[in-house]
């Protein structure tokens, strides 16, 4: 069975620094890109549907056998594919330089998820194990504290 | 049914049970159930979710629309692309990382009480339910049409293979089903292009050039002197605002469909989530956009006879006689065989969608508050499954002899007015609260359903609402429901600093993936998500 990956040496508080970097980063990104590319398809495709709809400016013929209306059709499948690789391109710059490494060794991105049930597992039976431990000390310093004032 | 016929239908089912059975040993949890445990890879999603769009509806339906209506047919084709490139940039990687089994776990981030689950919970089995409906009939007619049988067979062969395969498989079988059949469907379509262009010297133009020359025809007007196929036909004010509405509901209906929406879940992360919508819009673009030529050339080819057989169809068996009238009788087989995956591709998703809610939501969330016994579920979801189909084929048996060619329009209205509204705002919109977010989606579930029910449709002479396509109004009313409440039932004091508080977290964890509030997210035994 695959064993989950090492554990990085990153102490808690530099993995939160990093994290938080990421996400501002991200967050930077999604908005210098999403509203843009939103609105320009948004836009392009409501214009073609009034444009084609409501007025006659695309009824004409661009040359034999091509309307206005079509070659802003096919234009339209052009822009999207044109938008999805500025999209794709500029999410994953930035997951590539700013992504904290030990998120890849987080439940969400294991490859076998039987492996990380089974350590779950593992990890959950090591937690009752400390939570026994800690019980058991919690009753020996009560029992502690009662002897110490029978004493007295 | 000819041989051939035969023999592509008993391979393609054979395959199917196959992948089944294969999906079967490994469908043990609720999550491989309902979500295949986030294990699909971005690029077969990707695949998966095209199959989901590329339906019937648009592999028959929208090529018999071009062969008989022209330009305004190609409207069918343009929305789809444009529809996901809107959800790669506002819905997928944020639902990815927030969501687990349903849209329900989304809004549930933010909202923590019972009724926007239950809310979108309800939405969400509601809109697939009347989608599955929709395609259950339209399925039936179509297989009736294609393979001779009757409407009740058609229904029971559809219904029983849609459960074998979602039952037993689970969202696994139903993605790779999906899959193969996504594939076939491309293969079908070159091969349709190649043997259409082979027929007008492989030269597009001339296929655009020949069907310019006929003229744009309605049942009111007859052919319009001087108009051309390749021009948009516009048949009066009220006909322009109808397909207007249809088209914007359609394109904003695509962000809230539960059973497109849940395949962003069936992969590991949100760079998985954006290779699916990436994949996916690569592969409408390229197959939409073959579709004129196709459907050009079935209207030159095609003998009168059969071109009226299409026009009695509704446009619906243009594509299989055109494939017949270039590829003979084993072509037609081949695409028939193909409709018929397209088929039960689609109603499986369906069905698995109406699953995860009744399963997750309804029962695990509402009923059990989330303490429940997975192997349990595991059953209440296999029932679950069964059930929603059988409820999807009694309802598509009694109304055989029904028009319900509205119930599509009427789900993909919902999904855009109430569960679009509702995704949106939970998002992104800082001053959105519960009572808001229910509130709108119920006001914009219920808009969709009257306008649908005062329009045309249901009063043909006499109607309050001119539109049959009620995404204009019903749209515009749920957005405004959910900002007005929302704005009217703010928090005040703490309550305020614990709502700003959980939208910061639900920002994070929207665009991260990572559960801010819980900080020992970072190590790997610790979980991601907050389910």
């Amino acid at each position: 069975m695959a064993q989950p990956p090492a554990a990085n040496h990153l102490t808690r508080e530099e993995r939160a620094a990093a994290l938080q970097r990421y996400y501002e980063e991200l967050s930077a990104a999604r908005k210098r890109v999403v509203m843009p590319l939103a609105s320009i398809t948004l836009g392009a495709f409501f214009l073609q549907q009034i444009l084609t709809n409501f007025t006659p400016v695309m009824d004409g013929l661009v040359f034999e056998g091509m309307t206005w209306a079509y070659l802003y059709g096919f234009a339209l499948f052009f822009l999207v594919v044109v938008l999805t690789m500025i999209y794709k391109s500029a999410m994953d710059k930035v997951e590539r330089e700013h992504r904290p490494p030990h998120l890849d060794q987080t439940a969400a991105h294991y490859d076998d998820w039987r492996a990380w049930e089974s350590h779950q597992a593992t990890l959950e039976a090591d937690e009752d194990v400390r939570d026994e431990h800690q019980r058991q000390a919690l009753i020996d310093e009560l029992r502690h504290q009662h002897e110490k004032e029978k004493g007295l | 049914m000819s041989t051939s016929a035969s023999v592509l239908f008993i391979l393609f089912v054979a395959t199917t049970l196959g992948v089944t059975w294969w999906a079967g040993q490994r469908n043990k949890s609720v999550e491989s159930h309902l979500v295949a445990k986030g294990a699909i890879s971005g690029r077969a999603n990707g695949v998966a979710i095209a199959g989901d769009f590329i339906s019937a509806a648009t592999f028959l339906g929208t090529t018999g629309a071009i062969i008989l209506l022209g330009f305004n047919g190609f409207y069918y084709a343009v929305y789809i692309p444009v529809a996901f490139l809107l959800a790669l940039l506002l819905i997928a990687e944020p639902l990815r990382n927030l969501g687990h089994f349903t849209l329900g776990d989304v809004l549930a981030t933010r909202f923590r009480g019972d009724g926007v689950r239950a809310s979108i919970a309800m939405s969400s089995i509601i809109i697939s339910l009347v989608y599955m409906v929709a395609q259950f009939v339209g399925a039936a007619v179509l297989i009736k049409l294609l393979f001779g049988i009757s409407y009740f067979w058609a229904a029971l062969a559809i219904f029983t293979l849609t459960t074998v395969y979602t039952i037993i498989g689970g969202m696994l079988a139903t993605t790779y089903i999906q899959i193969i059949k996504t594939c076939l469907l491309l293969f079908a379509g070159l091969v349709l292009v190649f043997m259409v262009l082979a027929k007008f010297g492989f030269n597009p133009m001339d296929v655009f050039r020949r069907a310019g020359e006929i003229p744009l025809a309605t049942k009111a007007t007859g052919p319009i002197e001087g108009s051309s196929l390749l021009q948009p036909l516009r048949a009066g004010s009220a006909a322009q605002w109808e397909q207007f509405s249809l088209i914007f509901g359609v394109t904003l209906g695509v962000l809230g469909l539960p059973h497109v929406l849940v395949r962003f879940l069936t992969v590991k992360g949100s760079r998985e989530a954006r290779t699916s919508a990436v994949t996916s819009i690569w592969i409408f673009a390229g197959f939409l956009i073959l579709l004129p030529i196709i459907s050009y050339g079935a209207r030159l080819l095609l003998s009168q006879e059969d071109f009226k057989k299409v026009a009695d169809s509704r446009g619906n068996l243009g594509m299989p006689l055109l494939a017949q009238t270039v590829g003979g009788d084993f072509l037609l087989a081949f695409i028939s065989a193909v409709a018929f995956a397209t088929i039960l591709a689609a109603l499986s998703g369906l069905v698995i969608a109406t699953t995860g809610a009744i399963t997750h939501d309804i029962y695990g969330k509402l009923f059990h508050k989330g303490i429940v016994d997975h192997s349990r579920q595991l059953k209440v979801a296999r029932l679950a499954t069964f059930s929603t189909a059988l409820v999807a084929m009694l309802i598509a048996l009694a109304v055989e002899k029904q028009n319900v060619a509205f119930l599509a329009t009427l789900a993909i209205a919902i999904s855009a007015s109430a569960n679009l509204p509702a995704l949106l705002l939970t998002i992104y919109w800082r001053r959105a609260t519960a009572a808001g977010v229910a509130w709108g989606m119920a006001a914009g579930l219920v808009a969709a359903v009257t306008i649908i029910l005062l329009s045309p449709i249901f009063n043909p002479e006499d109607s309050l609402v001119k539109l049959s396509s009620p995404g204009l109004i019903s749209i515009p009313i749920g957005f405004l429901v959910m900002v007005g409440v929302s704005l009217a039932s703010q928090p005040k004091g703490d309550a305020l600093t614990d709502a700003d508080e959980l939208f910061e977290r639900v920002r994070f964890q929207a665009t991260t993936g990572i559960d801010p509030a819980n900080p020992e997210a970072a190590p790997p035994h610790e979980r991601v998500a907050a389910h």
